[in-house]
């Protein structure tokens, strides 16, 4: 600790020679004669960091620091000062001569001054009509380096879920009130960090600490000026920006235990070879056992592990736990003439695998992100600002080779009892390497030891982003009252690069003998193939920037006291260039232009009118079919400024019903590599489609192949959103706000399938037909209140969020066929058979509809025949298998207390209907894939149906060595309820009374303990739900974390 | 200050300047980043080097014919056996479950129709008339070469119907291409009845054939560096014999097994009615092709030594063996060049281990004849064991002893009595525990019991029956344990042996009976048997078989099922005489190959009850989805 804060003093005061040579010349030094100073709290006492204090007609002005306390110095004695902040009513107060001014602000975070970050700007929350939720950033607050494994629960319309927990693959996919189109495209939502296009990964690596508002854009009317890209719904970001007033720091330094929530259980290595013998004599009595009984009661009897394995590959492969670091600091101040918020961050996240000491370098997950942010804004003129916001991401990343969720599948995937994963360096004193275990499996080819794999080599990759991002803001009131310009202008540079090292293993071979002590000679089974020394091969390098200007004017006036009209318009160009696209289609830029709009009016706060539209072109589509047109419409009604409600203003303080209408549409439709939909895209030198003739077939010409027909009718998704909302506030400290929706998708984009492959077409035909459409319910509630010292916060969203699939491309099915349609069904929603039971035996088979998947026995699962023709095909698989694989339903809910300086929080987050499908082929057992041959799981050890176990209802079907394809269909045998609850975070925290603190010479100090995923509650025990699925890969993390956060003025 | 005063004032108008031209100069040309001159289709036909690429794409659409895994005529009959299940060494296991029966509508094994082996042969079709109806854009194009290279595309679209037809019977024709904006009302077409496909591939390949040697096709290759394996006058008349016989055949003359099977609007797809003329037509076409194939120098192989000359026995042997392996061989008709490596893989899957000191792992000699096969070949009379008077058949299976007399086998080593007495072409066909197998370098001793080199030593890479396929490896092949060298002959999609079988068989039902025996006796003679007339009427216990139709049909039915073995012949044999439904319901028998000693290993054993379910399994199945997206099509009966 007291480290880091000597270095703290080293950085300060670098950072402060740095900056004042940047700032000499732009600050006017603060020049005032009367000083003022005063804390500003909440309603809960606590004191407020970040508050506006501002000289009321002049530009002097001051932040509270982190304890709420600020100091102005103001020309005289007299005046006002505003206090405000976000989330927060404002307030003003005169001077009148006092020192000492200390404000409390009420904290209504729907009250009158709430502003929120809408498209292209902010607008007041209480004249809004159009879906947006907002979030406060503390919330996002974890104890991960990962922003989006934040959201799910804690942002209403946000449907989100994490399927892996590996450092750097653990961003939570999120989707803004569930997917509602099924085309190959874009079904997530548009991100925009500061108004720059981001990737997900751009938002997880966000810092809560850095973040000024988070808004979620749900219904067109607030996404239709993001036009053409605004369909799936927007993400908008701001960072903070700095403050006038001395500079503050504030320090972060946490430090966690990671350990897996679940991992999936294996039977033990003598059930394993028995059930593997089991396998083959079950379906073919006279076939080749796997396992000797010698070698089955060797084992059992614990002889030499080297000659007779037992290996627990988890053991040998995953450790229990793993430590974690985050640290954050961040900076901020400024003068008049310009203001900075400078931010860093590096974490560091470590994977759960082992190492091998005799090797010297790290194969374990090993993920440093660092963030760096500077955002400066520099008043120009009186009536002009300039911003300039600069901001680098990057990653450096080891690992093992094929990620982290290759490694805990291998555990499954590898025989246990072929080989020992490595010998005792003592068998061969005088070779350098690990003697690896392995038995030959093919020519040069060999079992796959997992342990080999993961300890033999590493991946390395690393990532870095740079945004730069020039703005500049313009009075216009010498044009006329209420003008105001606005141009920004950004790029973004992104580069990624790969690469692996890895010596290829030196497998040996025990083979008994008696003729030493240890029982067994080691031979070497590669010695044309192993080395010593590491191979390097390059992976992918990918390059691409990103340019971007935007203009617009605005116009915000209010003309006799009671009509407030507000006006947008802006235009947009952007520029996309991908350095490696592999193809000349890909290769060329990818580009949106579009002009947008907005008109607000409201009358006396009481009636809202807000109409935008969007008109963008996307650089994909035949001309056309290049420009779009959309627009939107919302009304509101503050029902609680009207006259007749102050009655009940008391209880119901804040009543307002709002309905919006409006459009929005996608442009990424298609495979990526579809893009330009009225080319046809042929490879004139296709090696595969060529031919080879002569004496000794020398002479050969490529031929050609088509991957696309031309088609100038293609253009965007088209989604329209009716959006209807009420927000209450009860008490003023209830405050609920109830949004129901549908949303239309259409013009999706599908592949034709009334073609039938005797017209000989080579890829398919694509045309705009499918229809979807989205209905559902968000509500978010807060509600806090103070008792003396003690305060309670409390909060809950939820979101339901179903779809339907309207018009499919699909077969016209007769009407008693119409259960094979997924018209009707949700999007996400699996089809397969509907499973009855396994076969008693194979009489039963012969007596049963044939079922034309391979051989199938007594044992084997018997599938319904829905058409009644006798056989089971495709035509017997049903569409709508349970509920769709992603949640319906994602909620959350959670409290904060706080007594004095102690507070403890906790949060919950579910997800409810969701169905899992486990997929029988990654967890077949005994299968001999490649060098892979998987495992068993304890599950269907445990129970499966076997000639003594005739249980019709058993986990698993009758065993196999080899592949079944009739019980590998998808079919409701293998669907569970993905539903779940889990404890997502939980936080006690102890805030340094102020006086100790500025006794050490700080501005405050926060010590906390956290934790997430403490505990779930579900009926899935196999594995974490949360990974659908994927529950075979690398597993979700449970986390203990300490933090502290230390505040400096 | 002045200054500062100036751009103080100027900064409000810059921006007011900049955001009224940004908003007013929305230039629709910035989304125009397309240049000109992106490959299009246009350009495949801009000059006569692309467009020769598009002829070469038309070929590629030929099936892989030699590539075990590719055709189903090498594991999806009875000829061969494999251990199963697999799990290594193959491309595709569809054919092997073929075998197993496993064929189905669901997903369809080998289903060239929707594509396999990235080939729809649909799609081949299609390429066939982009083709056609382009080839007059081509302007540096000579006249006399795009008109070889439009009848070299006729055929190939004729081919790959045919091919279309042998699987699935009647089939739709694809003539002409629907523009990719056709209505789902167009494209959904019907299938048509046999005979109307059968005349449209004839007529085809007649305008494809058209001419004199000079125009359109050549009579044969002259450029022999480059060309070799494109298509030949012979060639495509050889196919159409095999089209016209294959039509005046059983499953397709007069069959009524299918009598039910109409499109949707009642039109019935086989004709009930036998028509004893289509085997006229028949028979006049192979003859057509052997006259084009004699005046074009083809002619039934004899193995030439390098140097010298070898013993008759040798000589026989390699005039049966190098008739098929020897690289484009006077025999050859028509040779698959597929992928540049044509009959590679199947070498090296028929190849057991012959080196007890070189043991490659490339050698699979999973490729395993069955008994039925071995029981097939004819004894050394020249006729069926099961009909020769001096051989011993009930005691076929008794352990004997080779001496110095027998051929083809070690001396002193203990086999069966089945393989004693046997026609060259069973020794030079399929090796065996006991057998000899010559190779240019060395001649090799095959010890297949269990554990010993050829034999089953691990759980892959071994016969399964005991038997091996030495017909179809090449006798330069040298595998050792670091290398592999194979010679990869074209595989003989047409030979002339072939074309003089199916003009035999043509010729006896057509009531001409006594024309056919010089043809077949022409391939005995090769093999070192005696004529027909003589090896019956010396040996045989049914001396005048060969006298009534149904007799030499018997006969030539074995001939063909000999002489054509492993070929990939039986396979659709066996469906268009309509015998399948017989002898693919009979079990599958092989040695006991597990075993070490003479007596267990001399054991037949059973290994699979193959069932063949009539008249479902004569043809191929549609794919289920394909008849829900196209409802004009009707599926094959019994599918």
């Amino acid at each position: 600790m007291s480290q880091s804060i000597i270095s703290y003093f080293r950085v300060r005061a670098l950072l402060c020679l740095f900056l004042m040579g940047i700032y000499a010349q732009l600050c006017n030094a603060q020049s005032g004669s009367f000083t003022i100073k005063g804390k500003v709290k909440d309603q809960a006492g606590k004191g407020l960091s970040g508050v506006s204090v501002l000289l009321k007609n002049s530009k002097t002005g001051a932040t509270t620091d982190s304890i709420g306390s600020y100091t102005i110095k103001v020309p005289e004695a007299k005046g006002t000062l505003i206090f405000s902040f976000v989330g927060f009513m404002g307030t003003e107060e005169e001077i009148k001569g006092r020192n000492q001014i200390d404000v409390t602000l009420k904290d209504n975070q729907s009250e009158l001054g709430e502003v929120v970050v809408v498209a292209y700007g902010h607008q007041k929350k209480e004249s809004m009509v159009s879906s947006i939720t907002t979030i406060n950033p503390k919330e996002l607050k974890g104890p991960t380096s990962n922003l989006t494994t934040m959201l799910a629960g804690r942002l209403s319309g946000v449907i989100a879920y994490q399927r892996s927990g590996e450092p750097g693959a653990d961003n939570a996919q999120f989707f803004i009130r569930g997917i509602t189109s099924f085309g190959s495209g874009k079904v997530d939502p548009l991100i925009l960090i500061d108004g720059m296009e981001s990737t997900p990964t751009a938002l997880a690596r966000l810092q809560p600490d850095d973040v000024a508002g988070f808004s979620v854009l749900k219904d067109a009317a607030a996404s239709s000026l993001y036009g053409a890209r605004g369909a799936n719904g927007v993400v908008l970001v701001t960072t903070k920006t700095g403050s006038d007033g001395k500079t503050k720091f504030n320090f972060r330094l946490e430090n966690s235990i990671s350990t897996n929530t679940q991992n999936f259980k294996l039977a033990d290595n003598i059930t394993y070879m028995k059930l593997a013998n089991e396998a083959v004599l079950t379906r073919n009595p006279i076939g080749e056992l796997p396992y000797s009984q010698n070698k089955i009661d060797h084992t059992i009897a614990g002889n030499n592990p080297l000659l007779y394995p037992n290996n627990d590959w988890i053991g040998l492969m995953i450790k229990d736990y793993t430590m974690n670091q985050r640290f954050n600091f961040n900076m901020n101040g400024g003068g008049k003439a310009a203001q900075y918020y400078i931010s860093g961050t590096v974490n560091q996240d470590n994977g759960i695998l082992k190492t091998n000491k005799q090797n010297n370098f790290n194969n374990n997950i090993d993920l440093k992100s660092y963030e760096i942010r500077s955002n400066v804004n520099v008043k120009l003129t009186p009536t002009t600002e300039g911003a300039v916001k600069t901001s680098g991401s990057f990653d450096d990343y080891t690992g093992p080779i094929g990620g982290g969720g290759s490694i805990f599948r291998s555990t499954l995937t590898s025989n246990p009892v072929l080989f020992p994963a490595f010998f005792p360096a003592s068998d061969m004193p005088r070779v350098n390497h690990p003697l690896f275990g392995n038995a030959a499996l093919a020519e040069g080819k060999f079992y796959n030891n997992p342990y080999a794999s993961m300890v033999s080599g590493f991946q390395e990759y690393n990532t870095s982003t740079l945004n730069i991002q020039l703005e500049i803001k313009q009075d216009f009131n010498f044009l006329t009252k209420g003008l105001t310009g606005r141009l920004m202008a950004y790029t973004q540079r992104y580069s990624h690069f790969n690469l692996t090292r890895q010596y290829s293993p030196f497998f040996y071979q025990a083979n008994p003998t008696n003729a030493n002590e240890k029982g067994y000679n080691l031979s070497l089974l590669n010695e044309k193939t192993a080395t010593e020394y590491l191979n390097y091969s390059e992976g992918v390098k990918i390059v691409n920037t990103n340019t971007y200007a935007e203009a617009a004017v605005n116009y915000n006036r209010t003309f006799n006291e009671k009509h407030n009209i507000s006006g947008l318009l802006i235009t947009i160009m952007r520029n996309y260039l991908n350095g490696n696209a592999g193809n000349l289609q890909a290769s060329l830029p990818f580009r949106n232009q579009g002009l947008s709009g907005r008109f607000t009016y409201d009358y006396d706060n009481r009636y809202l009118l807000e109409a935008n539209f969007g008109y963008n072109g996307s650089e994909r589509f035949a001309k056309k079919q290049r420009f779009g047109f959309f627009p939107s419409i919302g009304v509101g009604w503050n029902l609680s400024n009207e006259a007749f409600f102050r009655p009940i203003a008391p209880i119901i303080t804040r009543m307002k019903l709002r309905a919006t209408y409006g459009f929005a549409g996608n442009d990424q439709i298609g495979k990526p590599e579809d893009r330009f939909f009225y080319l046809s895209d042929v490879n004139l030198n296709n090696a595969a489609r060529g031919a080879f003739f002569g004496e000794d077939y020398g002479y050969s010409r490529p031929g050609v192949s088509v991957s696309r027909y031309a088609n100038d009718d293609i253009t965007w998704e088209k989604g329209n959103t009716t959006n209807i909302g009420l927000d209450l506030s009860i008490l003023n400290s209830l405050n609920v706000v109830v949004e129901v929706y549908k949303q239309r998708r259409s013009n999706i984009l599908m592949e034709r399938v009334y073609i039938p492959t005797t017209v000989g077409l080579e890829p398919k035909i694509s045309a705009n037909v499918g229809k979807a459409e989205g209905k559902g319910v968000d509500v978010s509630m807060d509600y806090h209140k103070t008792f003396g010292s003690a305060w309670l916060q409390a909060r809950g969203t939820f979101t339901y969020a179903t779809s339907k699939l309207l018009v499919n491309e699909e077969p016209d099915y007769q009407e008693n066929m119409y259960y094979l349609s997924r018209v009707g069904h949700s999007l996400a929603q699996n089809y397969g058979f509907i499973a009855e039971r396994l076969f008693v035996d194979d009489e039963d088979v012969k007596s049963s509809p044939r079922q034309n998947f391979g051989e199938v026995r007594g044992g084997d699962i018997k599938y319904r025949d829905l058409n009644g023709d006798g056989e089971i095909t495709n035509l017997d698989m049903v569409n709508g298998l349970g509920h769709p694989v992603t949640p319906e339903i994602t909620y959350g809910f959670g409290f904060s207390l706080g007594y004095k300086n102690f507070d403890i929080s906790a949060f919950f987050q579910g997800s409810g209907r969701s169905s899992l499908f486990i997929n029988p082929e990654a967890i077949s057992p005994f299968i001999l894939s490649g060098g892979m041959q998987s495992g068993l799981l304890d599950v269907i050890a445990k129970d499966h149906w076997s000639e003594d176990n005739n249980n019709l209802y058993a986990f698993w079907p009758r065993l196999s060595a080899t592949g079944n394809e009739n019980n590998n269909k998808p079919s409701n045998w293998w669907m569970r309820n993905g539903s779940f609850l889990r404890l997502k975070t939980v936080e006690i925290g102890y805030n340094l009374h102020e006086k100790i603190a500025k006794k050490f010479g700080l501005g405050g100090m926060r010590i906390y303990a956290n934790g997430s995923n403490l505990f779930l509650v579900s009926a899935f025990k196999m594995w974490d739900p949360e990974q659908g699925g994927n529950g075979l890969g690398y597993p979700l993390q449970k986390v203990f974390n300490i933090g502290v956060n230390v505040q400096l003025n | 200050m002045k200054q500062s005063n100036f751009v103080r004032r100027n900064i409000g108008k810059c921006c007011l300047f900049i955001i009224v031209l940004m908003i007013s100069g929305c230039k629709k040309s910035f989304l125009d980043v397309v240049p000109d001159n992106v490959a299009t289709i246009d350009h495949v036909f801009a000059n006569r080097i692309e467009a020769e690429k598009y002829l070469f794409t038309c070929y590629s659409y030929l099936p892989r014919e030699g590539n075990p895994d590719m055709n189903p005529g090498f594991n999806g009959g009875d000829e061969t056996w494999t251990y199963w299940p697999m799990t290594l060494d193959f491309f595709s296991l569809d054919s092997y479950e073929i075998a197993r029966g496993l064929q189905t509508k669901v997903n369809p094994k080998m289903n060239y129709w929707d594509g396999y082996d990235s080939r729809s042969l649909w799609t081949g079709i299609r390429n066939c008339n982009i083709f056609l109806e382009n080839v007059d854009k081509v302007v540096d194009l000579e006249p006399y070469v795009k008109d070889r290279w439009v009848a070299e595309v006729k055929f190939l679209k004729a081919y790959f119907h045919w091919y279309l037809f042998r699987m699935y019977g009647p089939i739709p024709i694809l003539d002409k291409n629907f523009s990719t904006t056709a209505t789902p009302e167009e494209v959904k077409t019907y299938r048509q009845p046999v005979d109307s496909v059968v005349n449209y591939i004839s007529n085809l390949i007649d305008e494809a054939s058209f001419g004199n040697v000079n125009v359109g096709l050549p009579a044969k290759i002259n450029n022999r560096f480059t060309e070799l394996g494109r298509v030949t006058k012979v060639a495509a008349l050889s196919i159409k014999a095999r089209l016209l016989v294959t039509a005046a055949s059983p499953l397709f003359n007069g069959n009524t097994g299918y009598i039910n099977l109409k499109n949707k609007d009642g039109k019935a797809l086989f004709n009930p009615v036998y028509d004893e003329k289509k085997w006229v037509r028949a028979a006049e076409a192979c003859k057509k092709a052997i006259d084009m194939a004699l005046e074009s120098d083809v002619a039934l192989y004899r193995f030439v030594p390098k140097a010298g000359t070898v013993n008759e026995d040798t000589q026989i042997e390699m005039n049966i063996r190098n008739a098929v392996c020897e690289k484009w061989n006077k025999e050859l008709i028509w040779g698959a060049t597929s992928d540049g490596s044509p009959t590679y893989w199947i070498q090296l899957f028929a190849c057991p281990q012959l080196d007890p000191n070189n043991i490659s792992r490339e050698l699979k000699g999973k490729y395993a004849p069955t008994l039925k096969m071995a029981e097939l070949f004819y004894t050394k009379n020249g006729v069926p064991i099961e009909e020769d008077k001096n051989w011993d058949y009930a005691n076929r299976y008794e352990l004997k002893t080779v001496t110095a007399q027998d051929k083809g086998m070690q001396e002193g080593y203990q086999t069966v009595a089945l393989h004693f007495g046997r026609e060259p072409r069973f020794y030079a066909d399929i090796a065996f525990d006991g057998s000899k197998w010559l190779m240019s370098n060395k001649e090799y001793e095959i010890k297949s019991k269990s554990g010993e080199h050829s034999g089953k030593k691990q759980p892959r890479m071994y016969s399964i029956t005991g038997y091996y396929t030495k017909k179809l490896v090449n006798w330069n092949l040298v595998a050792t344990e670091t290398s592999t060298t194979v010679e990869s002959y074209p595989w003989p999609i047409m030979r002339l042996a072939d074309l003089y079988l199916l003009y035999a068989e043509a010729l006896n039902e057509s009531g001409n009976s006594k024309a056919a025996l010089p043809y077949l006796n022409q391939i005995r003679e090769r093999a070192g048997l005696k004529s027909i007339e003589e090896s019956w009427m010396a040996y045989s216990k049914r001396p005048d078989k060969y006298t009534t139709v149904t007799g030499l049909r018997e006969i030539i039915h074995r001939e063909r099922g000999i002489e054509m073995a492993f070929e990939a012949s039986r396979f659709w044999d066996l469906r268009r005489w309509k015998t399948a439904s017989k002898l693919l319901n009979e079990p599958v028998y092989g040695w006991n190959i597990t075993q070490e000693t003479i007596e267990e290993y001399n054991t037949r054993v059973f290994l699979f009850n193959q069932g063949f379910i009539a008249p479902r399994d004569y043809l191929w199945p549609i794919n289920d989805y394909a008849l829900q997206i196209n409802p004009n099509l009707v599926q094959n009966t019994g599918w």
